[in-house]
């Protein structure tokens, strides 16, 4: 069965005009820095989402920023109602991606497929034709890939991924971009395409329909564009690409074909990154040269904005990570109640709740969660009881500021996969890809006596139901107005 | 003149004078604003010395705002011939 939701793009924008989170920006905006920079106050804002109609030096061209930078804009992409609350917004990504069967995409004819509509090749198939922004000043170049996808397949098991690496206009046929070695896309090619020497044909798809991105940017245990389909509830509809045999979504913005070069590297960043930070250092990067550019008639470019929270990859992968995390640590059995990361973490704080079922489980919760997929994404997990709310902010650092032994509580972990964008790792630890991580254990320890345990004073723990009950009643009648 | 910017992780370490493989962008206005080259060149912290306007960026972007001058030898093509 279907789940409300949209097709495309612009039906998205319609959307997110109908709930109040679009503002339409007819006066036109400079690609470099303006564009980008009300993109960001937006996301510092958490602002409705800006649909630029007129951009400098491209005329016919549009562009949406910050597309999904919100809990409510997740909501809708989801068919939701704008102000559905964030668990039940999980519930629905977990119920769906656990409940159905992933549906292969369905191949529909170029006639069919508006991403088909305008076909650049040779001379024409230039980037500088194509509005990407200099989204913030000081970055290593003008960026066009930042809300997008990139689809590759392996080249034994005809698998395709879908991910979010952002990409680098170089000059007219050459973008540039990092491929961590531990991402699915990375492990296809560092592995395989580059001992072969073979290139990699990739096709880069701007301005998708949103689960589409959603599911791009989830570290998703299957193919993400059956995936996709999974927060559908319906096949999505593809079409091939003009130089290889890619399949890329009939409805989005804008293609980009080529391929992905085997013992190039050029020099790609620095850029405002996911953590609210330029780290990475500019270093020679994956080299991908284009073949061809299809698009829509007005193509409209999407474009995330990184930097202090909250833009779409914060908001996104904290979700898609937590849940990834919530399934994985159920599918082995362990009593967990929730999991959830803040936005505001970049996605590296995960709150895990669950049942202290004997000892030794907020251990053996870190040591699944670091060493799986997701591991190289994160380094901090704070594991709270059943009762505390891991949603609630003021909660958790009370159960952390409280309950968390600062010798036998914290356990640190070296030498653990890492990323060039962690801030605070060293220069030699970002160059390595190298990481630490740390486990904050928030439960009272198993072996203590009952009469031991400290007792939580709150409203709800320490009166009896009837006094509750009571005061609850007479709130009002004591003078009180809420 | 033309107006070029580089990032430079360390701008004492940059050898001057002596031709240098290095990447630079074109800041002529319009449309291929920032196309990076990979070119041989020579370069100077004297602004007149050469005749094109380098502007040094350190590691992380940051603005230096003094002109250093830049004479590009080549444009090397960064692609090996099989694949352009
Ligand atoms: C906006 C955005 C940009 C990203 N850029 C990169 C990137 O440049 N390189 C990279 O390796 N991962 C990047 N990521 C993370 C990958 O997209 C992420 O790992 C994705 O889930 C692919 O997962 P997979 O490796 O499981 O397919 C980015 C994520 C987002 C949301
Ligand atoms: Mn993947």
């Amino acid at each position: 069965m279907a789940y409300r939701y949209y097709k495309d793009n612009r039906e998205f924008i319609e959307a997110l005009r109908a709930t109040g989170d679009l503002v339409t920006v007819e006066p036109e905006v400079d690609w470099d820095l303006e564009l980008g920079a009300i993109v960001r106050r937006v996301c510092e804002l958490q602002g409705p989402s800006p649909h630029f109609k007129k951009i400098k030096d491209y005329p016919g061209f549009e562009a949406l920023g910050a597309p999904l930078a919100t809990y409510r804009k997740l909501a809708v992409s989801l068919g939701l109602p704008a102000a559905t609350p964030i668990p039940e917004i999980g519930r629905a990504y977990v119920e769906r991606t656990e409940r159905g069967e992933p549906l292969k995409p369905r191949v529909v004819d170029r006639s069919r497929a508006p991403c088909k509509q305008n076909v650049w090749t040779g001379d024409d198939a230039n980037l500088f034709n194509l509005p990407a922004p200099m989204v913030h000043d000081g970055d290593g170049g003008r960026y066009l890939a930042t809300w997008h996808m990139v689809v590759a397949k392996d080249p034994d098991t005809g698998e395709v991924n879908w991910g979010m690496y952002r990409q680098m206009v170089f000059d007219e046929k050459t973008m540039v971009g990092p491929v961590l070695p531990f991402s699915d896309m990375g492990k296809m090619f560092f592995n395989k395409y580059v001992p072969r020497n073979q290139p990699m044909p990739f096709a880069t798809v701007i301005g998708m329909d949103p689960l589409s991105g959603v599911a791009a940017c989830a570290p998703s245990p299957i193919p993400e564009d059956e995936f996709a389909s999974l927060l559908m509830g319906e096949a999505v509809e593809v079409v091939k690409c003009e130089t290889s045999d890619l399949l890329v979504p009939a409805h989005a913005e804008i293609i980009i074909e080529g391929e992905v070069l085997p013992g190039v590297w050029l020099e790609e960043a620095p850029f405002g990154e996911y953590t609210g930070y330029r780290t990475s250092p500019r270093e020679r990067r994956t080299v991908y040269r284009i073949r061809a550019i299809t698009f829509r008639d007005n193509p409209i470019l999407t474009v995330s904005n990184m930097g202090v929270p909250t833009d779409e990859g914060q908001l996104l992968r904290s979700f898609s990570l937590s849940l990834e995390m919530e399934k994985l640590l159920r599918s082995q059995g362990i009593p967990i109640t929730g999991v959830y990361m803040w936005p505001e973490s970049t996605h590296h704080l995960v709150v895990i709740g669950t049942r202290h079922a004997y000892t030794g489980i907020a251990r053996q919760i870190a040591n699944l969660v670091f060493g799986s997929k997701l591991g190289p994404w994160f380094h901090m997990v704070v594991v709270v009881d059943e009762n505390t709310d891991i949603y609630n902010k003021n909660q958790v650092i009370h159960a952390l500021s409280t309950r968390c032994h600062p010798v036998n509580g914290i356990h640190v972990y070296e030498g653990d996969v890492g990323t060039p964008l962690n801030p605070f790792a060293t220069p030699a630890e970002r160059r390595m890809g190298k990481g630490a991580k740390v486990l904050f254990d928030c439960l009272f320890p198993r072996d203590w006596q009952p009469s031991d345990i400290p007792i939580l004073v709150a409203f709800d723990t320490v009166y009896p139901q009837e006094i509750r009950d009571k005061v609850l009643a007479n709130w009002k009648a004591y003078g009180f107005s809420e | 003149m033309a107006e070029y910017d580089a990032f430079f992780e360390n701008l004492q370490e940059v050898p001057q004078d002596e031709e240098i493989r290095l990447v630079i962008r074109d800041l002529t206005p319009g449309r291929a604003k920032y196309r990076c080259q990979v070119v041989r060149a020579k370069v100077s912290s004297e602004p007149s010395k050469y005749p094109e306007r380098l502007w040094p960026r350190l590691g992380r972007g940051q603005w230096v705002g003094e002109p250093w001058s830049i004479r590009v030898v080549e444009e090397v093509d960064p692609i090996p011939e099989a694949w352009r």
